[in-house]
């Protein structure tokens, strides 16, 4: 029972994971310190899925990244583009909406 | 090498050559960030880090954001399906050419096992490589449809499949058939007659010839293939189908037409002594003429196909909850 509650469990927390990176990514942030925010918010995500979740949001044209080179070891920092914003709206919006939905039921 | 240039080397490797640069330097970083909570890391914890990661292969495809098949769900089973009647059809032919002539086989028995097992295998092979090759084609030039779609495009439903599974799979066992009899049965099909030095045989086909042509007949086959395909994935007649059979099946003849209507293809010698044997006849019938009376027999079985299959999809257009075979 536990492997199925587990999927399901994953399957319930896939995409919540892009709205709470979209969120936090006002302002800028390299991978590891989004791992680090995304725990203390009581949201574990492991660096092999967001990393690869990171990149592909930015391919969408949500997120824009410079790679910092700087400091002692290059970062690649990444921030919420215009179009990240608009669908940042959208997606709270979407998520309000099935929140009150479920908790009706619930 | 160490272990995590060998972790990285192994998720990059599985990525379109754009992307490995910069996936590189991002896994670099993922590491060194991870390895930070340690003052002076040594094997033992680098390796817990990289196990933490999970398997290279499901970080790979997390990358790439999508699976990746050579034949995909929509096409596996019936790609599986063919894939065996067309091994199983090539074994069939290919031991019956084999055993037919076995007696006439001066070799030893062992040299005729060996060499009937690797004509096996040989025939397997290449059919399996034309199958994986169609279906291939198939799964990267046709998406199933999930957008808007009308519910006049959703497949009739039929209590007995229109266009039986039966004939379909006759047509493909064909369709092997004269692949296998042409590659391995050539040499042996001769005309045989009697002289004053006995019975004497002499082969239809002028090897050599026949072998530089053996891509037409790789196509027939292939066309033979699509064919049987086209008709598992519409089981009726329709618009579409009948345009692909339509289509594939014009290609088949035209490649026909081009492979036997090739006069260097047929035996010198063979030419000769039918030349000889028809002069006996009392009508006129020389090679070329029969050559030519079989190509208008093809093509006439094609057209009155054609046409039977048009009638079918027009009627099953006009009668669309009822579909006709």
């Amino acid at each position: 029972m536990n492997e199925i509650v587990d999927g399901l469990i994953v399957e319930l927390r896939r995409g919540t994971v892009s709205l709470a990176v979209l969120r936090l990514l006002d302002e800028k942030a390299y991978g590891y310190a989004l791992v680090a925010s995304l725990q203390a918010g009581g949201f574990i995500v492991d660096p092999s899925t967001l990393y690869p979740l990171l990149r592909r949001l930015e391919k969408q044209g949500l997120l824009e990244s410079h790679w910092d080179t700087e400091g002692a070891k290059p970062r690649k920092y990444y921030i919420r583009s215009t179009l990240g914003s608009e669908v940042l709206v959208e997606l709270m919006h979407e998520w309000q909406s099935i929140r009150t939905c479920v908790d009706r039921l619930l | 090498m160490n272990y995590r240039e060998r972790y990285i080397q192994t998720v990059i490797k599985q990525l379109p050559s754009k992307d490995r640069a910069e996936v590189r330097l991002e896994i670099e970083a993922m590491i060194d960030d991870l390895l930070d909570a340690y003052e002076n890391p040594t094997d033992a914890q680098i390796n817990s880090v990289l196990l933490s990661l999970g398997h290279p292969n499901k970080m790979a495809s997390q990358y790439l954001g999508r699976e990746r098949y050579l034949i995909g769900p929509l096409y596996y089973d019936m790609f599986l399906m063919v894939l065996k009647i067309v091994i199983l059809a090539i074994l069939l032919g290919v031991s019956i050419a084999y055993f037919l002539n076995g007696i006439q086989l001066e070799a030893s028995f062992f040299s005729w096992l060996s060499s009937y097992t690797a004509s096996l295998l040989n025939g397997s092979l290449q059919g399996a490589i034309w199958v994986i090759l169609i279906f291939t084609i198939l799964e990267r030039t046709t998406k199933p449809k999930t957008e808007a779609f009308k519910l006049e495009d959703l497949p009739e439903t039929y209590q007995r499949r229109p266009i039986s599974k039966g004939e379909t799979i006759f047509s493909l066992v064909c369709s092997v058939v004269v692949l296998v009899a042409v590659v391995y049965f050539a040499p042996y099909l001769r005309l045989y007659f009697h002289s004053d030095a006995g019975w004497q045989s002499i082969p239809l086909f002028n090897l050599d010839v026949l072998e530089a042509n053996l891509w037409l007949v790789i196509l027939i086959f292939a066309c033979g293939v699509i064919r049987a395909i086209n008709q598992l994935i519409y089981p009726y007649w329709n618009p579409k189908s009948v345009g692909i059979d339509i289509v594939f099946g014009g290609l088949s003849l035209a490649f026909n037409i081009l492979f036997f209507s090739n006069f260097a293809l047929y035996h010198a010698d063979f030419l000769q002594i039918y030349t000889q044997i028809q002069s006996n006849f009392p009508f006129d019938l020389s090679w070329e003429r029969l050559v030519i009376y079989f190509l208008v027999f093809l093509t006439g079985a094609y057209l009155l196909e054609c046409g039977n299959h048009l009638y079918q999809a027009y009627k099953n257009s006009q009668n669309n909850r009822k579909p006709q075979s």
